[in-house]
């Protein structure tokens, strides 16, 4: 008899099938054409022209994704909200099925909107930028195979199509990052890019190994020998757990089958997780307690004297911290820089950098499930958030200071990640809009400076770099980029967290979550700081930026060319994003507001995870004390905005003397905490000695060997040659003279007399039978 | 038949003469000593024909005539089948035949299945002469061959289809050398339309069940009945991908061959390839041991000429090195397979007749368990055999430390006999290992499994680093190989369905990637007579659409999803970690160095500035038309096998559910204890 299995409502819907491959095949033709056909198009009508077939590309995307979010995937009943497609089949082998399958649910739907909608404003943007480059073909096919890699990422229904989309990004921003090829900085930064998130692929490669084989392996109720109850009858839904839990209705009206055992499949894994097992028989809590048979299985393992969901999570992590940058895999970011700034715009805001973070929300339910991977998340994200900060504070290249900032940000998004998700997707959102703001303004502002440096050198200066900051204030870019400075100015506010712009929202939401949020090993009270001190640096560094880069100096004497209206009115929009997604999606509910929009729209990708979470014990904080909790730190987070505001005025408004020389600490942190010579020291160097070593071992000694034996035989066969001359050659020869010999003496009997052959065949006859007595007896 | 036979006597005259004569020596002896074949029946008995052959279900009669003095007496007719029960004879009991009379046996074909298959068996006819005054009083039997079925000769015209263009090349006139080319690419195309006949035609889900133990397209006759040697062809899921691999990599290896200068004697050139193809194919369908070791030896003479008079400046040294490494391999295999010979069990031909021994491979696999036979020089028999026959396919793969002849052959051998022997030699290891040593020696590859998947993880890393310090760029692939089949090592060890079907489609994925690069290093050393990794730079300014290429196929390379290599990596890797931890977290490590070396090599070929020396030589010299038509084909693989893997492992995963069922292993599941 089958067990009896019972969910907790919060199963993966069974949605209905959409034509999802559309998302992703618009950008993909895009780029098929701008590949193929790019060259005869640019000849024809120039750059722009291909930079506008990516752009439609990606309009068209937008217009899907309205149609399928907005039309499709939010008329289904809340918690029922689910569209899903099998593209196709990759393998079948035994009980393990592969699919190309796609799933667009509300967490994919959040990542798809921002992911269209940023990248859409991205292209048009670069449509322009890229327009005289003679290899914008090859531009804006990776562009759009970037975004739609970046689709694919987000919504694959498992391990395997999400990982066709990771890995999709990491070589489209390969090819991106190094579009320069010629310049070695841009070929090496390509290259140490693919090679630093390849370390987080083969994690991510194992963890899933891992886990396959934590959720093979024999159940506890049943025995069921090759290591899975293949697919059971779900009979009843139980009532949601615990309150706030809005999805109780839709899910699975009737009983359905529901895979428990090794899978690849996101859906599958859920499934597994939550649902409950209980003996044959009545369902009933007090007799027959129920367990989750999958987290009993995973539980069950070890290894390496670690528990085995440990080691799933923290491998998993370490893939999400590869494309997300988080110590210490984060040094090629600031690298990345040296692709074209729309690249870095892409790349820093809506895809490739939340990938990390997203595939942590996505795993959430298995997150939560080891408390000790969740502690392994918040800590370094804290640090990265610390470490990212520091060096953005010591920058003076500014897309450098950009890029460390994302750095730092990406720190907190992993942090609300790890308390989880929906505050991590929350900041991912709003940083987004502001990141993606203040890159595309820093394109600009570049392209001015580029322009108007020349003529600065001629005065006899040295001929300065057009990113670096401190060279700025002089070319009076304030007065020549009027709406790129107020957009820059705004992103700046959402950055730093000043209310009502959007990043102090979901800043709070971190902070919040963090101090009421359980299932970390360590008291959050140090993350806290660390993150406050974060935060504060935040501001200091997005103040700093602003100041040297827009502040009043002595030159305003060439008043640079401002950029065209496409790409003013794209920094002009995002600036307005950066202020109104915060207040939109997460207007916090201290505020008056019942639940935060995004909080809501989430709630069935999350709300399954915190009752699940293994024997956590709960600290009840009432609902007034949480409260109480959230102003605080509203108003902490206003202060140190502030502060950070505060300070960055008054070191950076008025240009400083340039220190005689620069600190050794802040040399350290410019250097992103020394990170690239660990590196070197510790992976780099000992790699190109093993290889050196192998190389060695394969020429000196696999090789001496094989050529010794050779040598050897060969001198053996001279030997063997020489004593065949000289001895067999030589014995041959005189038995052949002997024989001769004898012959001649023998032919004295063949003399024809019948009786002398009869006495030599009696001598025969007579030895043969001595011989056969004597010898073979 | 008879044509078929002295072509084959023909192809094998000059590499296995030795081997002939060797076996013969071993082999005789005990034969005639032992064994001694049943006295011939008395020829009182005249049975036509000899052999029937159904092309469709139906009845064919076998007359028997009384060709004696003294009239005998039939006894019974019986169908005798190794496989499926497709024939029926009419019964016959106590037939009088009077002397000069005659009589017929009615036989009926009708298969039991609607699947379609080849059918074998022969028909016993039991019979005695009822007079003391006959020759031969007593007993008699006399067999007749049955063959039902379609089409049974597609794999014999597609291996033997190269030798036959051979003596076109040599007829061709003098002084029109030149149009060579085209008459060797046209050969080698036949090859191509009938694999691409038999893809089309193979049955993903014939299974053991569905007749002739799971092969398709079989044929099978006796051969050489001294040492009960058949000629037995067939494939199924383990091998198709490779016929068809080496069919396309045959007609790309001629299309990368017109560098090679026409003073250079192409007739012998093309020849040679030829010949070398045949042997390749007959590796992959033999399902003899005696025609599997003429094949494979086949290969080991075309290769070791191919390099030795067509290489580069150290051809002789790396030719001999090849032929002493390999040929070494093709001893300990020969030793192993007369041991199997005399171990195995008493049995019968294709044609009924009775064989003390066999060299079929599909009988030593399913009728036959050494694993209870003595000792044998201390060593339990099979482990024994399984190690002899281990190295002697280690030598091929190669597995890292008996690889060193790898580099040398790849770096002295021309383009095309770099990628033949890349792509498809390198799995004649690989294959031979499922074939034969992990078919045959179920119980012997359970005890080493563990330590083979010790051997993969340090072929990957091992074979990774090694490609990381090179710096001449085809030693760098070399390596990569290396580093490469050290997955299907892991795959192949695991025993799960995961891995082995994974380490197949990893032979089939390595055989299209390798392919491409070796090719991609010849485009290059064509044009700039060097392939040192830092005297380059910045290539892709002038020649853009090979750096395309040339980068797709290093990312391939590097196992990047959405190309061919991710796919049996993964599969490698997840389907092994459940019995060896250790062993696939180091490979999984050795992913990070293959990014390392692949992407460094694009680094230094491609990316960066351009030196003045290679301005001239290598602007507007993009890739040609010819070297289009020769890359097209993998890289339109790489791509499809990348995203669309499916279709391989259908075609295998049946063949790897009876190969694990037969070792007792489960066909479900990731792993446990072995």
């Amino acid at each position: 008899m089958h067990p009896t299995l019972y969910n907790s409502a919060w199963l993966t819907p069974i949605g209905t099938t959409a034509a999802l491959w559309l998302l992703p095949a618009f950008p993909v033709a895009g780029a098929a054409i701008t590949g193929f056909l790019g060259r005869p198009l640019m000849r024809r009508f120039g750059g722009r022209a291909v930079g506008a077939v990516a752009a439609a590309a990606m309009v068209g995307t937008t217009i899907a994704a309205a149609l399928l979010v907005g039309g499709s995937l939010l008329a289904l009943p809340e918690g029922g909200r689910l569209l899903h497609q099998t593209v196709w089949s990759l393998f079948s082998v035994g009980d393990i099925k592969v699919d190309l399958g796609l799933v667009l649910d509300p967490l994919s739907a959040v990542m798809v909107a921002l992911i269209a909608f940023l990248g859409t404003l991205i292209h048009l943007y670069a449509a322009v930028y890229m327009k005289d480059d003679p290899g914008a073909p090859r531009f804006f096919a990776f562009l759009n195979l970037f975004v739609a890699s970046m689709l694919v990422l987000v919504l694959g229904d498992g391990f395997v199509s999400l990982f066709f989309g990771w890995e999709g990004v990491g070589a489209c921003s390969y090819v991106l990052i190094g579009f320069w090829y010629r310049r070695p900085a841009a070929a090496d930064a390509a290259t140490k890019a693919f090679i630093v998130n390849r370390v987080g692929d083969a994690a991510f490669i194992v963890g899933i190994a891992v886990l396959l084989w934590g959720l093979g392996g024999v159940t506890p109720m049943t025995g069921v020998a090759p290591g899975n109850l293949g697919h059971v009858q779900v009979v009843r839904s139980s009532p949601p757990a615990g309150e706030g839990a809005e999805p109780s209705v839709q899910v699975r009206e009737k009983p359905t089958s529901l895979f428990v055992g090794p899978t690849l499949n996101f859906g599958e894994l859920h499934d597994q997780l939550i649902v409950q097992i209980s003996r044959p028989g009545p369902i009933d809590p007090m007799r027959n307690p129920a367990v989750r048979p999958a987290v009993w299985l995973l539980s069950q393992k070890k290894l390496g004297g670690m528990p085995l969901l440990f080691v799933v999570c923290v491998l998993l992590f370490l893939g999400a911290a590869g494309k997300s940058a988080q110590v210490p895999l984060f040094a090629w970011l600031p690298d990345a820089m040296a692709g074209p700034t729309p690249v870095s715009a892409l790349i820093h805001a809506a895809t490739m950098v939340t990938a990390g973070v997203y595939l942590l929300a996505r795993l959430s339910f298995l997150f939560v499930l080891s408390p000790g991977a969740l502690t392994v998340i918040a800590v370094v994200g804290t640090l990265t958030a610390v470490v990212g900060a520091t060096a953005a504070v010591a920058q003076n290249d500014l897309k450098r200071a950009l890029a460390y900032s994302t750095v730092s940000q990406l720190g907190f998004m992993f942090v609300g990640a790890a308390m989880g998700g929906g505050a991590g997707i929350f900041h991912v959102i709003t940083h987004g809009f502001f990141k993606a703001c203040l890159f595309l303004a820093a394109g600009v502002i570049i392209h001015a400076a580029e322009q108007a440096l020349p003529a600065t050198s001629a005065d006899g200066g040295p001929v300065s770099d057009p990113q670096d900051m401190r060279g700025m204030r002089a070319l009076g870019l304030g007065a020549s980029l009027p709406w790129i400075r107020r957009a820059y100015l705004v992103a700046c506010l959402a950055l730093a967290g000043f209310p009502v712009a959007s990043g102090f929202f979901s800043k709070d939401r971190i902070f919040t979550e963090l101090a009421l949020g359980q299932g970390l090993l360590i008291s959050p009270a140090l993350l806290l700081a660390m993150l406050a001190l974060a935060a504060f640096l935040t501001s200091l560094y997005a103040f700093r930026t602003y100041f040297l880069v827009f502040g009043t100096g002595p030159g305003n004497a060439h008043p640079a060319h401002g950029p065209g209206s496409v790409m003013t009115g794209v920094v002009v929009t995002l600036a307005l994003g950066a202020i109104a997604v915060g207040p939109w999606l997460g207007w916090p509910s201290n505020w008056g507001n019942a639940q935060p929009i995004l909080e809501r729209f989430l709630g069935p990708i999350f709300g399954g995870n915190a009752p699940s979470a293994v024997a956590a014990v709960p600290v009840v904080v009432s609902a007034r004390a949480a409260t109480t909790i959230e102003w605080g730190f509203q108003a902490g987070g206003l202060l140190l905005a502030a502060l950070g505001f505060g300070v960055a005025r008054v070191l950076y408004r008025i240009p400083a003397a340039a220190p005689a020389r620069v600190s050794r600490l802040t040399s350290f942190f410019a250097s992103g905490w020394r990170f690239d010579q660990v590196y070197r020291v510790l992976a780099v160097r000992p790699a190109w000695q093993v290889a050196r070593l192998a190389a060695w071992l394969d020429r000196g000694v696999f090789d001496r060997v094989v050529d010794g034996v050779a040598t050897h035989g060969v001198q053996l066969a001279r030997w063997t040659g020489a004593f065949d001359r000289r001895v067999i050659d030589a014995g041959v020869n005189s038995a052949s003279d002997a024989v001769l010999a004898a012959g001649r003496g023998a032919s004295r009997f063949q003399n024809g007399r019948i009786n002398s052959y009869m006495v030599v065949i009696a001598a025969g006859v007579a030895v043969l039978i001595v011989l056969v007595c004597f010898l073979f007896a | 038949m008879h044509r078929l036979r002295s072509i084959s006597h023909h192809s094998l005259t000059r590499p296995s003469g030795i081997f002939l004569i060797a076996l013969a020596v071993l082999v005789a002896p005990r034969v005639y000593a032992v064994d001694p074949v049943p006295p011939e029946a008395p020829p009182s008995l005249e049975l036509q024909p000899r052999s029937l052959v159904f092309g469709a279900p139906g009845s064919a009669f076998v007359t028997v005539y009384n060709r004696g003095a003294a009239p005998v007496t039939l006894n019974d007719a019986r169908v005798v089948s190794l496989g499926q029960a497709d024939f029926t004879a009419e019964p016959v009991r106590h037939r009088q035949l009077a002397p000069g009379a005659s009589s017929t046996v009615k036989l009926t074909y009708q298969p039991g299945s609607r699947v379609r298959r080849q059918s074998f068996a022969a028909v016993e006819l039991e019979y005695e002469g009822n007079s003391t005054a006959a020759a031969a009083p007593g007993k008699h039997i006399q067999t007749v061959a049955l063959r039902g079925g379609e089409d049974l000769s597609l794999l014999t015209w597609l291996i033997f289809a190269p030798l036959l263009g051979i003596p076109m090349l040599f007829l061709w006139p003098r002084g029109r050398e030149r149009q060579l080319r085209v008459v060797a690419l046209l050969v080698s195309a036949v090859p191509v339309t009938l694999a691409a006949r038999m893809v089309a035609m193979f049955d993903p889900l014939f299974k053991r069940a569905d007749g002739n133990f799971g092969y398709q397209f079989v044929q099978h006759v006796a051969w050489i009945r001294a040492f009960n040697v058949e000629y037995h062809v067939g494939v199924d899921g383990l091998s198709v991908g490779l016929v068809a691999l080496t069919a396309l990599i045959g007609f790309i290896a001629v299309l990368a061959s017109w560098s090679i200068p026409v003073e250079r004697n192409l007739r012998g050139y093309f020849s040679l390839l030829l010949v070398l193809e045949t042997g390749l194919l007959g590796v992959f369908v033999a399902l003899d041991l005696f025609l599997f070791y003429v094949f494979w030896e086949l290969v080991l003479v075309p290769m070791f000429f191919l390099i030795g008079l067509w290489g580069g400046p150290r051809k002789e040294y790396a030719a001999i090195k090849f032929f002493i490494y390999t040929l070494l391999g093709s001893v300990l295999i020969l030793l192993a397979i007369i041991a199997l010979y005399y171990a195995s069990s008493p049995t019968i031909l294709v044609d009924g007749t009775a064989a003390a021994h066999t060299l079929d491979i599909p009988k030593l696999v399913h009728l036959n368990d050494f694993s209870g036979h003595p000792a044998l020089l201390g060593f339990r028999f099979v482990n024994l055999l399984w190690v002899l026959l281990f190295i002697g396919f280690a030598i091929k793969v190669p597995v890292v430390p008996l690889h060193t002849w790898l580099p040398d052959a790849h770096v002295e051998a021309p383009t095309a006999v770099s990628v033949i022997l890349a792509s498809v030699m390198l799995k004649m290891g690989t294959y031979g290992m499922l074939r034969i040593g992990w078919s045959i020696l179920p119980e012997a590859t359970r005890w080493a499994a563990p330590a083979v998947s010790a051997l993969g993880a340090i072929c990957i890393v091992y074979g990774a680093f090694c490609a990381l310090a090179q710096t001449d760029l085809k030693r760098l692939v070399a390596y990569s190989s290396i580093s490469h089949l050290g997955f299907c090592l892991l795959g192949m060890a695991a025993l799960t369905p995961l891995g082995v079907n994974g380490a197949i489609f990893q032979m089939l994925s390595h055989g299209v990637v390798s392919g491409l690069l070796f090719l991609l290093v010849g485009v290059l050393y064509d044009r700039a007579k060097t392939r040192g990794l830092d005297e380059f730079g910045g290539v892709a300014t002038v020649m853009p659409r090979y750096a395309t290429v040339f980068a797709l196929a290093f990312l391939a390379s590097l196992g990047l999803p959405g190309l061919s290599g991710f796919i049996g990596e993964l599969m490698a890797l997840v389907g092994s970690f459940g019995r060896y931890r250790t062993a696939a977290a180091v490979s999984a490590f050795g992913l990070i160095i293959g990014a390392a070396y692949n992407l460094w090599a694009i680094r230094r070929i491609h990316l960066g500035p351009l030196p003045d020396r290679w301005k001239t030589v290598l602007t507007g010299r993009d890739l040609d038309g010819r070297e289009w038509a020769s890359l097209l084909p993998l890289v339109a693989l790489t791509i499809g096998l990348g995203l669309y893997p499916a279709p391989i492992i259908d075609a295998a995963s049946t063949s790897v559910a009876e190969l694990l069922a037969m070792m007792g292993l489960p066909s479900l599941g990731l792993g446990g204890e072995l």
